[in-house]
């Protein structure tokens, strides 16, 4: 069962604004998006910088507004609401449901104001609570994200990066959300730190039956905590697979050569099977070339890959990939 | 790779001393690295891997300063000591950019907004090259064009914002190469980037490291780029070096308590089954609150009750070339006598 179904979704930012008359230029950073988020997984989100993965997450919980395209919330009783059309008022309801946990804990905590203050926050706003209620209801989400509850009146300068990220987790996890969008919420930290959050996190999950969107760039922590992952490459999704079945069996060029540029932590594998390398760069959202977007880089890419652009299908039940020659390639994955 | 040294630390000790207390960045730290050879330092933030990199070419701000130890670095002309010379001085002004030049994580940071990138180039080659500007003008065409600059000629009037993340990368270790340094110090230059830039960059030292046969200091905490690249690794915990070795014996026969930890924790592309991630408990300590003894005995599952605590452990030799800081590896009654010999 889906908690999210993202249709056609586009977010496009007017580039070189006029005084009068309509921009100039659009950036595409979200150009025609379809996800489903099913109930209680883990979805990962993975591509290079600039692929929109952000843009997406931020735009589920409307921080940027949808040029087009709906979202589509389904409860657990079914019952279906739009958040791209819903007004900032019918919005309350659902920013209870779906947090948000982002990458810099730096600047994503007030450091004026003490940890009661900013994990009890959406407590204060939305459910009035204040005094002594808040206080325990606080210590007990600290508790719950591996923090000491005497930690209530510190300010953030006070707390490491690790127990700063967990801050972030225990204020996401406040109001007993439904869908958590994680935007690079571990990749600022470092390896010791990263394992223990990232065990949090699916601790957390089980207890709370929680849902999270898993934005990241780093394919090793994408395939530990996720059960499906979708690549994005220039606001499109190219590849949407089961974990296993992606990382072993890519379909698309372009997930097969974000998956050998990954360096294998054993240095008996080095110099061993074709490494693939991507030249060029991720083009300009905003002039993109003709046909799939990704043929300059593409080492497959023929005629047909300049003028056409592909469309995601299905190949396999549960397996979908935006390219035309995916069903005669042979493409490598991670092996073992 | 020649078994020749180009550098030696040994025992540096780098320090701050702020209003609060003293920073003990780099405390003991002792690694050598060959002509040649690939040496990565690995550690968490915080442990002083930066310090000791940009101790070596003395770009120690106030208050900090380099106390006691040294890093000897072998020249055709002899053996000069690093950590004994004046940072402002003629001497250490031509080892830095010429003999040992360095490449920093940010280069939007490290590269000039204002000015454009040709001009940069050209001013380190005229810093240390007795050239007149049209040559260093040519050599730096030719440096882009080496580090894999498209239409190097018309990019020279290129700014940096006008550039991506990893083509400005190309820039900084255009300008880092172009005086042919014997040692380049690379501070995880490829951690702000992208898998696939960060795999084309990493090809590209490679390759130019083999073209001019310099010593590669690379400092990174990714595990799996230090196994892509290194010849071999020093480990850091709180400004120690705690292990050194081969990179094949860091990876596949770890001594360290800390090293093998650490490797347990990284997330892999193979996962076999389970899902959870071992992980070290608690986190590095506060830089005033140094534990006694082992810095790492805190965190340790190994910890030897009434003596890690209280013992420093000294580096021995398990291997070859494998060095390891920890008191499982020592003979601890002899350490306890001489302890108590030299207390008394």
């Amino acid at each position: 069962m889906n908690i999210l179904e993202v249709r056609d979704l586009k977010v496009h930012f007017p580039l070189n604004r006029r005084f009068f008359g309509p921009p100039r230029d659009w950036v595409r950073a979200v150009d025609g998006v379809n996800l489903d988020i099913r109930r209680g997984e883990t979805l990962g989100l993975v591509g290079e910088s600039g692929c929109g993965k952000t843009t997406l997450g931020r735009t589920i919980v409307r921080v940027y507004e949808p040029t087009g395209g709906s979202i589509v919330y389904k409860g657990v009783g079914g019952e279906e609401s739009n958040l791209a059309l819903l007004s900032r008022k019918e919005l309350a309801l659902f920013r209870r449901r779906i947090r948000m946990i982002f990458q810099d804990p730096q600047s994503s905590l007030n450091p004026r104001h003490p940890v009661l203050q900013i994990v009890g926050e959406p407590l204060i706003v939305n459910q009035r609570m204040s005094g002594k209620r808040l206080e325990e209801r606080v210590a007990e989400l600290l508790i719950k994200v591996g923090l000491r509850p005497e930690y209530l009146h510190r300010y953030p300068h006070a707390f490491s990066g690790g127990e700063r990220q967990r801050i972030g987790i225990a204020r996401a996890l406040a109001l007993d959300p439904e869908l958590v969008i994680a935007d690079e919420a571990v990749s600022a930290l470092d390896v010791s730190v990263q394992a223990q959050t990232i065990n949090l996190l699916m601790e957390l999950q089980g207890e709370f039956s929680l849902t999270y969107l898993f934005v990241a760039h780093n394919l090793s922590v994408v395939r530990h905590v996720s059960d499906r992952v979708a690549v994005m490459y220039v606001g499109k999704i190219v590849e949407l697979a089961d974990t296993e079945e992606l990382y072993t069996n890519p379909r698309h060029p372009y997930t097969e050569a974000l998956l050998s540029a990954v360096p294998k932590p054993d240095p008996r594998l080095r110099n061993k099977g074709a490494r693939i390398r991507l030249t060029g760069d991720v083009p300009d959202p905003a002039h993109p070339p003709g046909g799939c977007y990704f043929h300059p880089r593409c080492r497959y890419a023929e005629e047909r890959c300049r003028v056409e652009a592909p469309i995601l299908r299905d190949i396999t039940p549960g397996h979908s990939v935006a390219c035309h020659r995916s069903d005669e390639l042979k493409l490598l994955g991670v092996r073992g | 790779m020649s078994a020749k040294p180009l550098l030696e630390v040994e025992n540096l000790h780098t320090h701050y001393f702020t209003d609060e207390g003293v920073v003990k960045a780099v405390n003991g730290a002792s690694f050598s690295l060959a002509k040649g050879e690939t040496l990565c330092l690995v550690g968490e933030s915080g442990c002083g891997k930066s310090v000791t990199a940009r101790s070596i070419l003395q770009l120690i701000g106030v208050p900090g300063r380099i106390v006691s130890g040294s890093i000897r670095l072998h020249r055709d002309d002899g053996v000069v000591d690093i950590a004994s010379l004046d940072a402002r001085g003629k001497e250490m002004r031509a080892i830095r950019g010429a003999r040992i030049s360095m490449i920093f994580q940010e280069p939007m940071s490290s590269l000039s907004p204002i000015h454009p990138i040709g001009e940069q180039v050209a001013e380190v080659i005229r810093l240390h090259m007795r050239v007149e500007k049209e040559e260093a003008q040519e050599r730096a065409v030719t440096m882009l064009r080496r580090v894999g600059i498209p239409q190097p000629e018309t990019r020279l009037k290129s700014y940096p914002f006008e550039m991506s993340g990893g083509m400005r990368q190309r820039v900084m270790i255009a300008m880092a190469l172009s005086c042919t340094p014997s040692l380049l110090i690379a501070d995880e230059p490829t951690t702000a980037l992208d898998v696939t830039t960060q795999a084309t960059i990493l090809d590209l030292i490679k390759d130019l490291q083999e073209e001019l046969g310099m010593a590669v200091l690379f400092i990174t905490h990714d595990l799996g780029v230090v196994a892509e690249i290194a010849d071999s690794v020093a480990v850091m915990y709180l400004g120690q070096v705690v292990e050194r070795a081969e990179c094949d014996a860091i990876f596949h026969d770890p001594k360290h308590p800390y090293t093998q930890a650490l490797l347990r924790s990284i997330p892999k592309l193979i996962v076999d089954g389970d899902r959870h991630l071992e992980s070290i408990k608690g986190m590095v300590p506060h830089p005033f609150q140094r534990p006694s003894g082992c810095p790492f005995h805190p965190r340790c599952e190994r910890r030897l009750a009434n003596v890690c605590a209280t013992l420093d452990p000294p580096q021995e030799w398990v291997g070859e070339r494998h060095g390891v800081s920890c008191l499982l590896y020592s003979d601890v009654e002899k350490l306890k006598q001489r302890q108590s010999a030299e207390s008394v």
